[in-house]
């Protein structure tokens, strides 16, 4: 350290080039360029730079933004369309259901209506039946009566007029 | 018999002293090749960068492409570890550090130039200084006058302790930091400008007739090699300085960590 | 060694006693400065590789940190290489 130290005594008194020591005119120009560079750098080179660096950086944000507002608009227009799909599919079967049932309502109506009319008809028949059994019953009642006087006239050996009927079948009677 | 006679090392003032070419009889202003190193390190970034505002549209190509890949390298790769969210301003200042240290640097290998600017000890000591000046302004700017207070008196420690922990705080952060930041990028490019020298001393001493030629047979394929690595050494010294200034500069800012 | 104290004698016929002195003193502080350096920087290097292998994904911080630090230790290789200049030739 003191050799060194003496050297460098040495050297000064000397004064030979020393590798060490700056210089002044070298000094005076690294500052101005040196300066120089960071002024520019500061305000004339980098703002451009960074200023497209930024733009580019937020127009592929923006686009990115964008593509993603289409991915959803994309998947809020297929959701629209299918709740349209369901939509409609619904008011076809709400149609069909209806129709369905008009239908079913039409062949009902129709259907009571035969059933009354057969009632009707059967009804009526019935009543003609009814008639002519009353009538044949009726008719039938007088031939019975004179058969069975006719029989009874055989029977007996005896005249049966209108006027002893009555005293013939109570004596017949009375005789049991 | 005289083993070296065909090896005559320049001497070192060829590294040292460079002849003036305008203002020859000015102290201050003479310029010489260190200074057109210099002026090629402000020329240079300004060329790329305007040609490279010049070209618009969404793709980048050219130019753009270069100053977009620089700035884009010193922010996420230096600005952003060392200094961190309030990076911003800074970026224009680490930009033109990188820029023309990495030019004072890469002349080293560049034929005509051959010569780094950076092994004068003017440049380096010009930006560590700028890089000195800058963080003291920041830690003032940013936290007031505690900053003194935050670094020389750093809190968690005994307090003891401070007889021997302000005392190297003081020298460590004001007085040796601008010298070992100048003097790491000015001796990495001298030892490295020397080491080069050499090889192509050796090398060309090749061709003289001597008893070392067996020896020198290898100083060719070193020659190339200690070039590429020289050329690695340019940037990497270059990345260095830029990001210790950053880390210093963000140390100011955020002293908390 | 002998060998190559002869060439280095016969490299400075002109020298006096000093100036071998002032090379050798050169060396010597180079060689010894550049010996802590040499193992911190490869003990450095070795734990970033580790580290990087460990955890590939964040090699890139572990890098930056890495250069770092490669750059405070070699500064004192530097300051070595400083002080063989100066005694050199100055």
């Amino acid at each position: 350290m003191i050799n060194l130290l003496v050297i460098v005594v040495a050297a000064e008194e000397e004064a030979p080039p020393n590798p060490v020591i700056p210089v002044e005119n070298e000094i005076v120009w690294a500052a101005i360029f040196f300066f120089a560079l960071w002024a520019m750098m500061k305000f004339v080179l980098l703002p451009p730079i960074q200023r497209a660096m930024d733009e580019r950086s937020s127009t592929i944000q923006s686009g990115k933004d964008a593509a993603d507002a289409a991915t959803s608009a994309l998947g809020s227009a297929r959701r629209d369309h299918e709740a349209t799909l369901a939509e409609a599919r619904a008011e076809a079967n709400a149609i069909l259901a209806g129709a369905r049932a008009a239908a079913d309502e039409r062949r009902a109506a129709l259907q009571a209506e035969a059933d009354t009319e057969i009632a009707e008809m059967r009804r009526s028949a019935q009543a003609e039946i009814d008639q002519a059994r009353a009538e044949a019953l009726s008719g039938m009642r007088g031939d019975v009566s004179s058969l069975a006087v006719g029989a009874a006239q055989i029977v007996l050996g005896r005249d049966l007029d209108a006027g002893n009927q009555q005293s013939v079948i109570d004596q017949a009677l009375s005789a049991d | 018999m005289n083993l070296l006679g065909a090896v005559k090392f320049p001497p070192i003032q060829n590294v040292i002293e460079w002849p003036a070419w305008l203002f020859e009889d000015s102290t201050y202003f003479a310029f010489n090749k260190i200074a057109f190193i210099h002026f090629l390190g402000l020329v240079i970034p300004m060329a790329v960068f305007l040609l490279g505002a010049r070209g618009s549209g969404l793709v980048p190509r050219g130019f753009r492409t270069v100053s977009e890949g620089i700035v884009t390298f010193v922010d996420e790769q230096i600005a952003k570890p060392g200094i961190g969210h309030g990076r911003e301003p800074y970026l224009p200042l680490l930009v033109s550090f990188f820029l023309f240290i990495f030019i004072g640097n890469i002349t080293e290998v560049i034929p005509f130039f051959q010569m780094p600017a950076n092994a004068r000890m003017a440049g380096p000591l010009v930006l560590a200084l700028v890089a000195w000046g800058m963080f003291i302004s920041v830690g003032v700017r940013h936290n007031g006058p505690g900053y003194f207070k935050e670094v020389l008196f750093p809190p968690g420690v005994p307090k003891a302790l401070y007889l021997l922990v302000t005392p190297i705080e003081f020298l460590s952060t004001f007085l040796v930091r601008p010298f070992s930041h100048a003097v790491r990028l000015f001796a990495n490019m001298l030892a490295g400008h020397i080491l080069l020298i050499t090889f192509g001393v050796l090398c060309i001493s090749v061709w003289s007739a001597s008893a070392l030629v067996l020896i020198q047979i290898g100083t060719f394929p070193g020659l190339v090699a200690f070039t590429a690595f020289e050329v690695g050494v340019s940037l990497i010294q270059a990345f260095v300085f830029t990001i210790l200034a950053a880390v210093y500069i963000g140390g100011a800012l955020h002293p908390a960590h | 060694m002998s060998v190559l104290a002869q060439i280095a004698q016969e490299g400075l016929p002109a020298a006096d006693q000093q100036n071998i002195e002032a090379a050798g003193g050169a060396g010597m502080a180079y060689g010894l400065a550049a010996i802590g350096p040499g193992i911190g920087i490869g003990y450095l290097v070795g734990q970033a590789v580790q580290a990087m292998a460990r955890q590939p994904e964040s090699a890139g911080q572990v890098q930056t940190t890495m250069f770092l630090g490669i750059a405070f230790t070699e500064a004192l290789a530097l300051i070595g290489f400083v002080v063989f200049i100066l005694l050199k030739f100055v």
